[in-house]
């Protein structure tokens, strides 16, 4: 493997979202970062590269050194960078958006959970370890394995069947949602098999309301039904 | 309600603006989840477990919304924070209706807060249009500073804007005398949101409904016999 210096734009991946805007996205960000990975591998910028202010760009931020490092050896071998940059951006955007904002975060949240019990500090810096090892993992080894594979990069994903670890991580979500819920009703909230039932039902339509609202409009409706509930003594 | 030293407030500002960064212009280490954020609120301000219970149910709300492409999520950074800061400082009794109305109230709250998101990427695309109207190149130095800036900013403004609202409708709705029954205890309360809110997370997840049925029920299986 090529010694490649990343550190400095390690270091600036982490703020490239800097200019994320509705008209070119990453874009400013990556432009940003590209010419400095260039820079400090003593790489000239390839001659068919978008330098304007308008250059778009939209990855997943966790893989967007995969990108960096492949776009370097596509501009060593061949002088340009061609498409390159659109179509991995696509690509590792749907595979990286799965699997972090989807699968890992659910994931990190039911692993730490637990430590709730033991230590409540011990939630949050777990949740952070887990979530971050990715983070830092995908991020360091993408340039190397960016440059590595090249335009090929993709076959490194197939071999270790990335687009399957979202399934994996939500199964193993699942089972833990079910550990967590039945100890919450058994040490919290069991009083008989009246509160069970009462569980039960508040689950199934949690399932039902979920198919027709998202995000905060859900707590709204929990919080009212919650409150009638109160207010009538059910 | 307890009393707030300077200190208290330093902090918070500090971190409002530092929440901000993590989910709008940069690092992305999670610092912005609810959960994080009113773990961190709880260590500083010296009850976690407290902090943690409100921050546990934007977790629950926020994870099930996936940032792709121009999505925007709503902002759920903020219900951990204002949540955790409004039980810390005493603005929520614990009892069940205080602790209902100030997740009501918080949600409600989050429309705006999401609008203010939307301004900064708007913000943004004025500056990245500006650059062309000058035909600058090479400025990506000053964007992206200015970006985390001002989301820096927005953080600060915007989070404790909606943050003093919050407290003062939970001051106005502690000292009402409101003659609900108080049969559920704050854990059971937040327990049957929890309980609501698995259902919900069950649907988001992507794995094979039967498959997806059956992990539950032996997650479920586990959890009541063996642990």
């Amino acid at each position: 493997m090529r010694k490649l210096v990343i550190f400095p734009t390690l270091l600036k991946s982490m703020f490239y979202q800097g200019n994320w805007n509705i008209t070119n996205m990453q874009g400013t960000g990556f432009r940003w970062l590209l010419k400095d990975f260039f820079k400090n591998n003593k790489t000239e910028l390839p001659s068919d590269f978008d330098s304007s202010p308008l250059y778009y760009f939209n990855t997943n931020p966790y893989l967007v050194t995969f990108i960096l490092g492949l776009l370097l050896k596509e501009t060593q071998e061949k002088g340009t960078i061609g498409d390159y940059d659109k179509i991995y951006s696509s690509a590792l955007a749907a595979l990286g958006d799965t699997f972090f904002w989807h699968s890992l975060r659910p994931f990190a949240f039911f692993v730490s959970i637990w430590a709730i019990v033991v230590n409540p500090v011990l939630l949050v810096i777990l949740y952070l370890v887990v979530f971050n090892v990715f983070n830092i993992v995908f991020r360091v080894l993408g340039f190397y394995y960016g440059y590595t594979f090249g335009a090929n990069v993709m076959f490194l994903f197939n071999k270790i069947g990335f687009n399957k670890w979202s399934t994996f991580f939500d199964a193993m979500t699942t089972f833990m949602a079910g550990v967590v819920i039945t100890n919450i009703i058994k040490y919290q909230y069991y009083a008989g098999s009246e509160h069970v039932i009462k569980s039960v039902l508040l689950f199934i339509i949690g399932l039902i309301l979920s198919k027709w609202v998202r995000g905060p409009l859900e707590l709204i409706i929990v919080t009212t039904i919650l409150g009638v509930l109160l207010l009538f003594g059910v | 309600m307890e009393e707030i030293s300077v200190w208290q407030v330093v902090f918070l500002i500090f971190f409002s603006g530092f929440i901000s960064i993590d989910r709008l212009a940069g690092l992305n280490i999670m610092i912005s989840r609810p959960i994080i954020v009113s773990g961190i609120i709880g260590i500083v301000l010296g009850d976690i477990s407290a902090a943690l219970m409100i921050g546990l149910i934007f977790e629950f709300i926020g994870m099930l919304e996936v940032p792709v492409g121009t999505t925007i999520a709503h902002d759920d950074s903020f219900g951990g924070y204002a949540g955790a800061v409004a039980v810390l400082f005493g603005y929520v009794r614990p009892d069940a209706i205080n602790i209902l109305a100030a997740i009501f109230i918080i949600s409600i709250l989050m429309y705006p807060v999401t609008l203010s998101d939307k301004g900064f990427r708007e913000i943004n695309r004025y500056f990245v249009k500006k650059s062309i109207v000058n035909n600058k190149t090479g400025n990506e130095n000053k964007l992206i500073a200015l970006g985390i800036f001002l989301a820096f900013i927005r953080g600060v403004i915007v989070y404790n804007t909606g943050l003093i609202i919050v407290l003062v409708f939970m001051s106005i709705i502690g000292s009402i005398e409101l003659h609900f029954t108080n049969l559920y205890a704050p854990v059971v309360a937040l327990t049957i949101i929890a309980t609501f809110m698995a259902g919900y997370l069950l649907r988001f997840l992507i794995i094979n409904r039967l498959y997806k049925v059956l992990l539950l029920a032996l997650g479920m299986a586990v959890g009541w016999w063996i642990i």
